[in-house]
């Protein structure tokens, strides 16, 4: 199936990471779990991904600061951003930093999450 | 011979008698030469002299017709002092009346000069209580003047009093430590010019558009700036500040304006902090949501192995209580940012009947179960309205979940849009539903507020979506109202004026 496509998950609430992991391994996603946004730097800076579910609001390195690592590195892997910040300004800050989508994750249901996925990843 | 001789002699006598006639006759005719000579200077005497008379005797003409003339005219002055006689006669009796009425007058006089001997005694005495109040009262308004002058000058917020060109004639204590200028440096000149205005992007206001400038003009009455701006003091820096300008108007005309400002950095700083905490509180009460969210869902889904019909219900009871409780913290941001001012409207030309058919699709499975007749009406080729998409879905959903909501079984629910008469785009949109209870309609948009009616029946309502909705139309410029008969039905109305405003969005073309 669609084994060969690794997601990276850097969400700090390890329930979330821990839900995201299971529902997009019963859609047939591989995925890789880190808790902050510097473990996930050394984690892309190891290896390629097909995409990053990444949170905001972290310890150690916050998503916006990751997001502008990676336009640093030039890694251009697509990031989804699943955060529980809701205002429009955070939206709006996520994506001048490059990220594909934003998503409130107190008002999406996690089945949403993992169709996007799949529909992104086909 | 002697006769001869005789005859000689005698001869000679005749001759010499001749000679001596002819001599006479010579003389006698040289005495008629000269009498002629004399008489014809005589007769041209003669005839000189009748000249004259003949001319004396025309002036005597003249003469005696100038007497005539003079005597005719005495005989007129004779009458006329006639007449001035009988006219002084009269004068001579009016004044002799006059006189008489003197004599009264006089007495009048001096009954009048007694009685005020008496009055100036009193009034001198009136003069000096006077004397003595008035010393008391500009003591007192001396006084008064002082205390006035103290609590302009330690009011807490800077003030400047300016004439009606704009120069300052008073500034208060506040102002110059505010600004950093001292009265003596700035009374006289203009305070538009003295200190520089910058919105709130750091672009300087001009003359023109400055609210002193305006408020002098008459183009406006009493600006009330909930916009902050920067105030630039006299070393360039700037602080933020907001102000109030009213004119000084003395008989109709505006003579001045006094313009009141104060230093808002902290109450800027409080915002942003309140921000900041309504926004990292709603974070945090969203994470635990969504873990209750994501692991019903995942149960539900039967991610975690079958449930059994018993344990589904009860699931789908945390997921529904769980998605209310989300609501709730959504709903409580809105409105803590509504009343925080720190919502962000975005407004762009929008298509408000697309807007309305997105939210009706919405609802569709509701209007479905509830078997409401559903009769949506939209007019075309309407303007677009100058709105925030997003937060018109927020209002439009407001009104049409509450229709349904609040409408019973089998209704009917009307959803227009329209031009209406003063080319407002106008939604509408009618229920038969519940209504609401006349003696409460003045509380409907009041916040937290929900009719007895209602409460009863529906207790998952917050209270807060009309109060949001009217907050987003009224930032929008809009109205909104709404017609209600309890147990009849409700009729909701929002309206957004015909677009006069440049359209920001759009770049030069």
């Amino acid at each position: 199936m669609k084994t060969s496509k690794k997601i990276l998950i850097i969400e700090d609430e390890k329930p979330l990471a821990r839900a995201l992991e299971l529902k997009l391994s019963h859609a047939g996603f591989k995925s890789e779990v880190v808790f902050n946004g510097e473990d996930g730097i050394r984690l892309l800076n190891k290896e390629s991904f097909a995409l990053i579910l990444l949170d905001l609001i972290m310890p150690k390195m916050d998503g916006f600061t990751l997001l502008a690592m990676l336009k640093v590195k030039k890694i251009k892997t697509p990031v989804l951003v699943l955060s529980n910040l809701s205002q429009r300004e955070d939206e709006k800050r996520a994506k001048e930093f490059g990220a594909k989508e934003f998503f409130i994750k107190s008002n999406t249901p996690i089945a949403t999450i993992v169709l996007r996925v799949t529909e992104l990843l086909k | 011979m002697k006769f001869n001789t005789i005859t000689i002699s005698t001869s000679k006598n005749i001759a010499q008698k001749l000679e001596i006639l002819a001599k006479e006759k010579e003389s006698v005719r040289r005495k008629l030469v000269v009498t002629a000579k004399e008489l014809a200077v005589t007769a041209k005497e003669k005839e000189s002299v009748r000249r004259k008379l003949v001319v004396t005797a025309k002036q005597l003409a003249v003469t005696a017709r100038e007497k005539e003339s003079v005597r005719q005219k005495l005989v007129v002055t004779a009458k006329e002092l006639a007449v001035t006689a009988k006219e002084k006669e009269n004068a001579r009796r009016k004044l002799e009346v006059t006189a008489k009425q003197l004599a009264v007058t006089a007495r009048e006089k001096e009954s009048t000069r007694r009685k005020l001997v008496v009055i100036a005694e009193e009034l001198k005495g009136l003069y000096e209580t006077l004397e003595k109040k008035v010393l008391e009262r500009t003591k007192d308004l001396e006084q008064i003047r002082a205390k006035n002058e103290a609590i302009l000058t330690s009011i807490g917020d800077g003030l400047v009093v300016v004439d009606k060109e704009g120069k300052i004639s008073y500034i208060n204590k506040s102002f110059e430590e505010m600004l950093g200028w001292k009265a003596e440096e700035i009374i006289g000149k203009s305070m538009v010019k003295v200190v520089p205005r910058e919105d709130l992007n750091g672009v300087g206001v001009s003359f023109e558009e400055r609210i002193l400038t305006l408020v002098l003009s008459g183009q406006k009455f009493v600006a009330d700036l909930t916009n902050p701006f920067y105030y630039i003091r006299k070393d360039k820096s700037r602080f933020p500040a907001s102000s109030i300008v009213a004119p000084v108007v003395l008989g109709g005309k505006i003579v001045g304006a006094v313009e009141v400002f104060r230093d808002i950095t902290k109450e800027k700083e409080i915002d942003k902090a309140k921000t900041e905490f309504v926004s990292l509180a709603s974070h945090q009460l969203r994470t635990p949501l969504s873990t209750v969210s994501w692991y019903s869902e995942m149960l539900l889904a039967g991610d975690a192995g079958e449930v059994t019909p018993e344990q589904k219900k009860y699931l789908e009871e945390i997921y529904h209580g769980n998605g209310r409780m989300v609501d709730l913290v959504n709903t409580l941001l809105d409105v803590s940012r509504l009343e925080l001012g720190t919502f962000i409207f975005e407004s762009k030309p929008t298509d408000i009947v697309k807007l309305t058919q997105g939210v009706i699709d919405e609802q569709k499975l509701q209007i479905y179960e509830k078997k409401i007749k559903f009769l949506p009406s939209f007019a075309n080729n309407l303007p677009a309205v100058y709105v925030d998409p997003k937060l018109l879905r927020m209002v439009i959903q407001n009104l049409l979940i509450n229709a349904v909501k609040y409408t019973p079984y089998g209704g009917k629910i009307i959803t227009s849009i329209f031009l209406d008469d003063e080319n407002s785009v106008l939604l509408k949109i009618s229920d038969t539903g519940y209504g609401i209870p006349e003696n409460q309609q003045y509380k409907i948009f009041t916040k937290l507020f929900r009719a007895d009616n209602v409460v009863g029946k529906d207790t998952e309502g917050t209270g807060l979506g009309l109060y949001i909705a009217k907050s987003i139309v009224e930032q929008a410029k809009g109205k909104i109202w709404f017609e209600s008969n309890e147990n009849i039905g409700t009729t909701f109305y929002v309206s957004f004026p015909p677009q006069k405003i440049k359209n920001k969005t759009r770049r030069a073309s």
